[in-house]
């Protein structure tokens, strides 16, 4: 087995007190080994997004450990936890989360940038990124001026600035068409075979299939895993 | 099978690679005996006739098959028809009240297990789908499949919550 | 780094260039502020530089002795002084008579001074307009000559004798009209007057029967020792003799009233601008609360978000320091219009250190005090709060809403909208507060006014003209800060304000009620702001102002509040009004932003 990227044990988020308390993830274990792409499910509040929220690093866990890399997140200072990342998480949000006021290729640049690469190197990179998810003629516009796809494409090409440890979608999907779904799943089904650690948390099933590996949720616990990447075995007759 | 013969005469083997175009990769499975046994099933029936060529040996794939009248109109009759397969879920859907009420098995264990098994089935189809070099008519029968999977996983969906919630109250 | 530097900068004009109006409002918050201090600070600077220039050009006196006696005893006590230690040289003793003259008809106290036609060592009036004395003609104080509009060639009656005007020339040896120190023969009492300059073979004609005073004008070897040279004088009180500080102290008393009314105006202003500013940073910062989640979510630590922010602010900070600077140095020579009295007004010298330091550092107190607790706050938040939603929802207060349930429709989405933003209520309140504050106190001060004696005839008080024109630009700057603050309040409030609008008019309120509605909800927080102004005014005036107060009639005082009542709802009903006319639909699909 390969060394994890991703582990958790014991992961737990609760909202609220007494009898209004949320157990929105509850004594969750879970170990991403690298190269590993997989999907989250489950119906809408079962937890799914705050779980990727901690394992992002983007939530404090209310109990439990987790550990990006081998590195404790949950007792590290905000600093650390911004440094760790910028420099081995990329994120990809459900409603993109670009800044308004910059061009796609300054979008994808911001990472590199805040960590610390020269202009030019930061701009040569953002460049290959763009070219990489089909946008390199796009590279000039604001988001305004872009489709739903194509800002999702730049939300990717940005995740990927800084070559993460681990990419963390949240409903990549969420906010688009079918079409723009389509340009979406051949982009995670391209970092799926290239070995890239991915967490996809969704309801999309389409997102989902593209994933090695498959964990249902429901009330803030794992009710399934499975690796989809197995051969079918025999199993009871569908239709 | 006869409407790929309407629009011209063809030998054996062109009908095949006309079938496997249009069905893309779900014609790969389709093997040459499946093939001339039906043709001589439809032979037959006096649906189609099949001539030997000039200056070949006498072999099925050899052999130009055309429509006959009665060929055609069934091709015509074929198109109009608007029947639908209907999926059957009953075969399913009675599992899990067997299973609830005999108490044999967790509904909510066998919804998880034919999950995992209809996603499987969705991201094979879904990988042919994405495959770039695919014919995009083609693909579009790959979308058909990818679409009734989704619409299968979010029937088990509610299955799920449905079993959940029984499970949770009873 | 390079890199880091670059993102900085560039996030930061991006944002200034895609909100440029806000930029510009907070621009001028903030200049307006620095300006009024400057100002302040400035006139200062304008009032004691001419006067030192002045008195290099006229080589003047750094001791001043004016006995109060007259005759053979007041130059007997003069006497010894010329041979006192310390003293390197003098000129005079002059002969002085307490005079009245006349010209274009008003009749006015004059100081007036024999000096012979040569120059003399120490205290060479520099002659502005004209020639110097010859018997026969008068030579006028700049100053005094302006107030009562004569020119050289003009002619003015001294106690009844016609005399012509020979021209105008400025002094450093006597303070400028009105304050020459006019003494009156009857009662010893000093009163205003203006200076002028006979022969001295004219000056015993003219003075008539009276007795004639002298003035003997002192030059020491160290003229900083003026002070002790005072104390050690034996044969005159210290109150006969004055030091060239102490004249040049009362030459700038025309400008210290206008400069108290100012300094006091820019803190007013400060807290007015910090509340503008205050009201469009959180506008900007809730609309950025994503931005920074977003910053953190690619891995900008707190620091660096605090960074992105606050650079923004400081930048606009240190360019309204600029404008502010800019515009009050400009504006200061005019607001002291020449002590006429003086040389050189128009001053190339850089402002004063203090001066450049106290303005920058109130653009950047201001600048930052603002934006400090709202940048923190979203710097530390929890990047997916940040990230997840912008604007914080509103607060419900339940006894106002059901309070609100009983009365009018009007009243009742006034109140509600309220309810919603308690602090940007808050900034409503001391908005007009300030506002009403310096209104009041101007009014206190034109409530003060009152006939200048010089005599027999009544001119402006130059010292009290120019506190009126400080409190104009005061009133002016102020009008339009509160315009703006007003505006921006405004503003917000019909953005943030326009879906629960919406759906009250789905509901049945007419476009009428809601823009009615929400300029009640302006106006009910502005009330107890009118309310506090007024007494804080008055109160402010008390402590700042001189002591003997006269107050404004009260319909004055009411006709104040309403009217800022009155501008504050109007300003609000208009833009609400003009948004409840759109179609509901429209308000209910965009989201604001």
């Amino acid at each position: 087995m390969t060394e994890s990227v991703l582990r958790a044990r014991g992961l737990t988020r609760r909202y609220g007190r007494g009898s209004g308390m949320v157990r929105a993830v509850d004594e969750v274990d879970l170990s991403v080994p690298a190269g590993e792409s997989l999907a989250i499910m489950g119906p809408s509040g079962c937890g799914k997004s705050t779980l990727l929220h901690l394992l992002g690093g983007l939530q404090r866990p209310t109990a439990g450990r987790v550990w990006l890399a081998g590195r404790r997140l949950d007792t590290m200072s905000e600093r650390s936890l911004a440094r760790l990342r910028r420099d081995s998480v990329g994120f990809v949000f459900q409603s993109f989360h670009l800044m308004d006021e910059l061009t796609a290729v300054e979008n994808v640049e911001l990472a590199a940038l805040l960590a610390g690469r020269s202009p030019r190197q930061a701009r040569r990179r953002a460049g290959y990124l763009l070219d990489r998810v089909g946008l390199a003629d796009r590279a000039d516009h604001l988001p305004s001026a872009l489709s739903g796809g194509q800002r999702q494409r730049v939300a990717v090409a940005r995740a990927l600035s800084n070559e993460p440890l681990v990419v963390l979608a949240d409903e990549p999907t969420g906010n688009l068409d079918s079409a723009a779904t389509l340009e979406i799943l051949r982009l995670f089904e391209d970092l799926r075979t290239e070995g890239q650690t991915l967490v996809v948390v969704t309801h999309d099933s389409r997102i989902a299939a593209i994933a090695d590996r498959m964990i249902t949720m429901r009330d803030g616990a794992f009710a399934d895993d499975s690796r989809l990447a197995v051969t079918a075995p025999v199993h009871g007759g569908w239709r | 099978m006869l409407a790929m013969l309407a629009k011209e005469p063809a030998h054996g083997y062109e009908l095949r690679g006309r079938m496997r175009a249009a069905l893309g990769p779900l014609g790969e499975t389709m093997n040459a005996g499946q093939i001339y046994v039906t043709l001589t099933r439809l032979a037959k029936a006096g649906l189609i006739t099949s001539e030997r060529a000039d200056g070949l040996p006498d072999r099925p794939d050899r052999r130009v098959h055309a429509l006959t009248p009665a060929g055609q109109e069934r091709v015509t009759s074929w198109l109009t028809e608007v029947s639908w397969p209907k999926p059957d879920l009953t075969e399913f859907h009675l599992k899990l009240v067997a299973a609830a009420t005999a108490r044999l098995a967790d509904p909510v264990a066998l919804v998880d297990a034919q999950r995992r098994e209809v996603m499987r089935r969705l991201r094979d189809a879904q990988r042919t789908a994405l495959d770039r070099s695919m014919d995009p008519v083609a693909g579009l029968l790959m979308e058909g499949v990818v679409l009734r999977l989704r619409a299968d996983l979010e029937w088990l969906e509610a299955c799920e919550r449905m079993w959940t919630t029984r499970k949770a109250g009873g | 780094m390079a890199g880091r530097l670059l993102l900085v900068c560039r996030l930061l004009v991006r944002d200034l260039r895609r909100r440029p109006i806000e930029t510009i409002l907070l621009v001028v918050a903030i200049s307006a502020a620095t300006g009024t201090l400057t100002l302040g600070l400035a006139l200062n600077d304008v009032a004691d530089r001419p006067y030192e220039r002045t008195r290099a050009a006229t080589a003047g006196p750094d001791v001043v002795a004016r006995p109060h006696t007259t005759g053979q005893r007041a130059l007997a006590a003069l006497a010894p002084l010329t041979t006192s230690a310390g003293v390197t040289g003098h000129s005079g003793p002059y002969p002085v008579a307490f005079l009245v003259m006349t010209a274009h008809g008003r009749t006015v106290h004059t100081v007036v001074e024999g000096r012979d036609t040569a120059p003399a060592r120490v205290d060479r009036p520099v002659v502005t307009e004209g020639t110097w004395v010859r018997p026969g003609g008068v030579v006028v104080e700049r100053a005094f000559a302006d107030a009562l509009g004569v020119r050289a060639g003009d002619e003015v009656g001294v106690d009844g004798r016609r005399l012509r005007v020979l021209g105008t020339a400025v002094t450093t040896a006597r303070p400028t009209y009105p304050y020459a120190g006019w003494i009156d023969p009857d009662s010893a009492l000093v009163e205003r007057g203006g200076l002028v300059w006979v022969h001295r073979a004219d000056i015993a004609t003219l003075a008539g029967a009276r007795p004639l005073s002298y003035t003997l004008n002192l030059e020491l070897a160290d003229p900083d020792a003026g002070a002790a040279f005072v104390d050690s004088a034996t044969t005159l009180h210290a109150g006969e003799l004055s030091t060239w500080q102490g004249i040049a102290e009362q030459d700038g008393r025309l400008v210290a009233d206008a400069r108290e009314a100012l300094l006091v105006g820019s803190w007013l202003l400060a807290a007015l601008s910090i509340a503008g500013v205050t009201g469009v940073v959180a506008g900007r910062v809730v609309g950025r609360r994503r931005r920074v989640g977003l910053l953190k979510a690619v891995g900008a630590g707190p620091a660096m978000v605090a960074v992105v922010h606050l650079a923004e602010y400081l930048v606009i900070g240190l360019a309204a320091a600029g404008i502010g600077l800019a515009a009050g140095l400009l504006a200061a020579p005019a607001l002291i219009r020449p002590s006429a009295g003086l040389l050189g007004v128009v001053d190339t010298r850089p402002p004063a250190l203090s001066t450049v330091v106290a303005a920058v550092s109130l653009a950047v107190v201001i600048a930052t005090a603002a934006t400090l607790v709202p940048v923190v706050r979203a710097a530390f938040a929890s990047t997916i709060h940040a990230l997840a939603d912008a604007a914080t929802p509103p607060r419900r207060r339940r006894w106002r809403v059901r309070l609100s349930r009983r009365l009018p429709v009007t009243l009742l989405i006034g109140i509600r909208v309220n309810a919603r933003r308690p602090r940007r209520a808050r900034l409503v309140t001391v908005n007009t507060l300030i506002t009403t504050t310096v209104l009041v106190a101007v009014l206190m001060n034109h409530a003060q006014d009152e006939p200048f004696d010089l005599g027999y005839t009544d001119l402006v008080d130059p010292r009290a003209e120019r506190t009126d024109q400080a409190l104009l630009v005061l009133t002016v700057v102020l009008g339009v800060l509160a315009l703006l603050n007003a505006v921006v309040t405004t503003w917000t409030a019909v953005l943030d304000a326009r879906r629960p609008l919406a759906v009250a008019r789905t509901l049945g309120a007419t476009p009428a009620q809601a823009g009615l509605g929400l300029g009640v909800a302006q106006l009910l927080p502005a009330i107890p702001g009118v309310a506090a102004g007024i007494p804080v005014g008055l109160g402010l005036y008390t402590i700042v102002g001189p002591g003997e107060l006269r107050y404004p009639p009260d319909s004055w005082l009411l006709a104040t509040a309403l009217g800022v009542l009155l501008v504050g709802a109007a300003l609000t009903a208009v833009p609400a009004m003009v948004a409840a006319r759109r179609p509901v639909a429209d308000a209910l699909g965009s989201t604001p932003a």
